[in-house]
């Protein structure tokens, strides 16, 4: 009875135990893909999350210009040509191009409160909806440059743009509100603060952090500037007027919760720009895949012949327990370690400099003891039997070796490598030492790269964008699945 | 009495320190079936791996006294690989390497010589012929052989021995792993090939020697664990009239 509970005991535990750690794995990875493929940021922006579908235009960007929302302010500013790029709207490395229907000048200039003389001409082309939705030509020219964004007439009939979403509502209060209060000061403000406070659910200011005034809600600029507590959501037009013509009205800014598509295939396959902080990662994923390839071919050989001769050369003795003593310690030393090697070795004293060939190295000799090891457990595990039938036939021990023990034993080789390759698609510690930086493809042995590990790295370290650590960790991820796959295929070819 | 195929005078053979046989002298006959038998550890495997060099695979092993195959010494004045083409061995466990039934035959031939494919369907079905596994296996010579049962894999690794043209068959308890059926085939195989080839098969089944062999020699060990050959001589003789009393109580059963 009892030998029977504590049976069950320990198997509930044993149980609970496994289900916990497909979980947490499970969990991880479902957090490592979802934000791979989405961006999930919270923004403060002027203006509200609420989209005017009445607007008398339609604004398209190109589809690899990564906007899916745009703020009357960004407009504003993009007309009057204080933003030229696309960089600080949405990271992509293209100045804008903007093509604007010749007939909404007129209402844009009343909307976004512009003179004529504001709009930045040398950026704007002007343009007629109907003609240019014929013109199968320039819209392709377009469609191809990033930067293009087209402001045109509503329900035009054009494909192959993305559409963008203009938001213009702002929160405007009584100056009063933002006022300081006991050492606190109302901050942004959150989606859901801004529904309960629009639909008048919030009672006073000190709900939302700010000074105890009641909130009222009202339905003219006028009465917000007297009124103590006044609020109201006006379109950004009016609200731009209004400060031009110095009311004494200020704003709320808002939070805005940015969820849009992170990796695009556009990201995998474009070079990377500016040294990484632009554009993809097609570069470094190609380098990654030269540099992988460059160290399993280098390393392999080296240490299955080295693995070949500790089974069936060496004598069993002391040098023999030494070395192999020696390659579990190297197996054991820290990657930044064969880093620090590699960058007094090869990179000063051999003057490789930093170069693909110095981090090939360097990562090559901290493979080495994977590959030996694994490779040595499985010769070692052929069966004598095999090697005695085919010594018994007449076959020299060299001949033996190659067509029977490395073919019985490709499977524990296979493993070894796809260690090797694990290890070496995700090393950054030896590589920041070596390998050098460049983003473009590596030109030849000598040329400086960045390989996929060491750019999410550089990115966290740089400041860059976190979304793209996660749309590069999620290639990266991709990537070492798909060496694998392939590494098992070719070894299955060969045991056949 | 014509030459004999092997002549062994006085081997002595070392593991290490531990001198494993003693003092064996012998004389193999050609075209015949010739048994040993004895006790287990009595040194009757060691001396069938002596007569292919077998045991130059293990590094501790020396070995003194003369060997003459075919009247050449064949630690001095025979090459081991021509050895070993000449003096194919079949072992205690069927031992196919894991490739195709094709390939395990074609093993021994191609590293010999190049052959092209016809040839090499020529040697398959010869070699599975005289070891009859053809009919058995000829419509799945590309599957693994790996996927046969143990006295069918005993058979290819027979199959496979023969390939490489041997004049002489080492078998070293071949039918120690098989069930009674399969060992039946291996015996009729045996008397069969008995005209071509010179076997020389190390049993613990003394039914087995009487059965197939013509000649028997019988091993025994002494109280330093080291081998030594007590009699040979005609199976019946050594069955029915044994000149040694320990013969006489070892076949009868009373030890070992």
């Amino acid at each position: 009875m009892d030998r029977k509970k504590t049976n069950r005991i320990a198997l509930t535990i044993i149980q609970g135990l496994s289900f916990l750690t497909i979980l947490i794995l499970a969990l991880m990875l479902t957090y490592l893909v979802y934000r791979g493929l989405r961006s999930d940021n919270l923004i403060q922006r002027e203006v509200t999350n609420e989209v005017n579908t009445e607007l008398p235009f339609d604004v398209y960007s190109s589809k690899n210009a990564n906007l899916e929302e745009i703020d009357y302010f960004t407009l504003r500013d993009i007309i009057q040509g204080r933003v030229y790029s696309l960089r600080k709207v949405s990271n992509v490395n293209r100045d804008i191009n903007l093509y604007i229907d010749d007939s909404l000048f007129e209402y844009l200039s009343e909307y976004l409160v512009l003179d004529s003389d504001e709009f930045f001409d040398d950026n704007i082309n002007s343009i007629n909806t109907t003609e240019l939705s014929n013109n199968k030509s320039l819209l392709k020219e377009l469609r191809k440059y990033d930067g293009s964004i087209l402001i045109v007439e509503k329900n035009s009939s054009i494909s192959g743009f993305k559409k963008v979403e203009v938001s213009d509502s702002v929160i405007v209060v009584n100056p009063d509100v933002t006022k300081i209060f006991e050492n606190k000061k109302i901050g942004n403000l959150k989606e859901d603060e801004v529904d309960a406070l629009l639909a008048g659910k919030l009672s006073s200011w000190d709900e939302l952090l700010g000074p105890p005034i009641d909130i009222t809600l009202v339905s003219s600029l006028e009465k917000v500037e007297n009124t103590a507590g006044a609020v109201m959501a006006v379109q950004a037009s009016s609200y731009q007027k209004a400060m031009e013509a110095s009311m004494n009205i200020t704003s709320l800014k808002v939070f805005h919760r940015q969820t849009k598509q992170n990796l695009t295939w556009n990201y995998i396959i474009s070079p990377s720009e500016d040294e990484g902080k632009y554009g993809g990662i097609g570069t470094i994923i190609l380098n990654t895949l030269v540099m992988v390839l460059l160290t399993v071919l280098l390393s392999t050989p080296i240490s299955v012949a080295g693995a070949i001769y500790l089974v069936h050369y060496a004598k069993k003795g002391k040098l023999t327990a030494t070395i192999k003593t020696g390659i579990d310690l190297l197996a054991a030393v820290p990657s930044i370690i064969f880093g620090l090697f590699g960058l007094l070795v090869f990179v000063q004293l051999l003057g490789f400099s930093f170069s693909l060939i110095s981090g090939v190295l360097t990562l090559s000799i901290m493979i080495l003891p994977t590959i030996l090891r694994t490779s040595e457990e499985a010769i070692k595990t052929v069966s004598p039997s095999l090697i005695e039938a085919s010594r018994g036939l007449g076959a020299t021990k060299i001949e033996t070796i190659f067509k029977i023990v490395l073919p019985s034993a490709s499977r524990g080789i296979t493993t070894g490598i796809v260690l090797a390759i694990g290890r070496a698609v995700g090393e950054t510690a030896a590589l920041i030492f070596t390998i050098g930086s460049s983003t473009a493809f590596v030109k030849g042995l000598g040329s400086s790269s960045r390989v996929l590990a060491q750019h999410i790295y550089l990115i966290i370290t740089e400041g860059g964008s976190i979304d793209e650590a996660f749309a590069s960790a999620l290639v990266l991820i991709v990537l070492v699945l798909f060496i694998n796959t392939i590494t098992k295929l070719i070894m299955k070819k060969e045991i056949k | 009495m014509i030459d004999p195929l092997f002549k062994v005078t006085d081997l002595d053979l070392w593991y290490g320190e531990h001198q494993a046989l003693k003092k064996v002298s012998m004389e193999i006959e050609k075209n015949a079936i010739t048994a040993f038998i004895g006790p287990s550890g009595c040194g009757k495997s060691t001396f069938l791996r002596v007569l292919d060099r077998m045991n130059d695979l293990i590094d501790s092993v020396k070995i003194q006294g003369e060997i003459l195959y075919e009247g050449k010494d064949i630690y001095k004045e025979m090459d081991t690989l021509e050895l070993r083409r000449r003096v194919g061995m079949v072992f205690q466990k069927p031992n196919p390497f894991p490739m195709t039934i094709f390939d395990n035959i074609t093993y021994g031939p191609k590293l010999y010589k190049k052959y092209n494919k016809e040839e090499l369907y020529a040697i398959v079905e010869k070699s599975l012929k005289q070891s009859a596994l053809w009919d058995e296996v000829k419509d799945r010579l590309h599957t693994s052989a790996l996927g046969l049962s143990g006295g069918q894999q005993q058979r290819l690794c027979l199959a496979r021995t023969l390939a490489v043209n041997p004049d002489v068959i080492l078998m070293d308890e071949p039918t120690s792993a098989l069930d009674p059926i399969s060992t039946a085939k291996i015996e009729e195989l045996m008397i069969e090939l008995k005209k071509d080839y010179t076997i020389i098969v190390v049993t613990h089944n003394m039914q087995q020697a009487s059965r197939v062999s013509d000649t028997t020699s019988f091993f025994l060990i002494d109280d330093n664990r080291t081998g030594f050959l007590v009699e040979s001589g005609s199976t019946s003789d050594i069955f029915l009239n044994p000149r040694d009393k320990r013969t006489e109580d070892y076949i009868s059963g009373k030890f070992g």
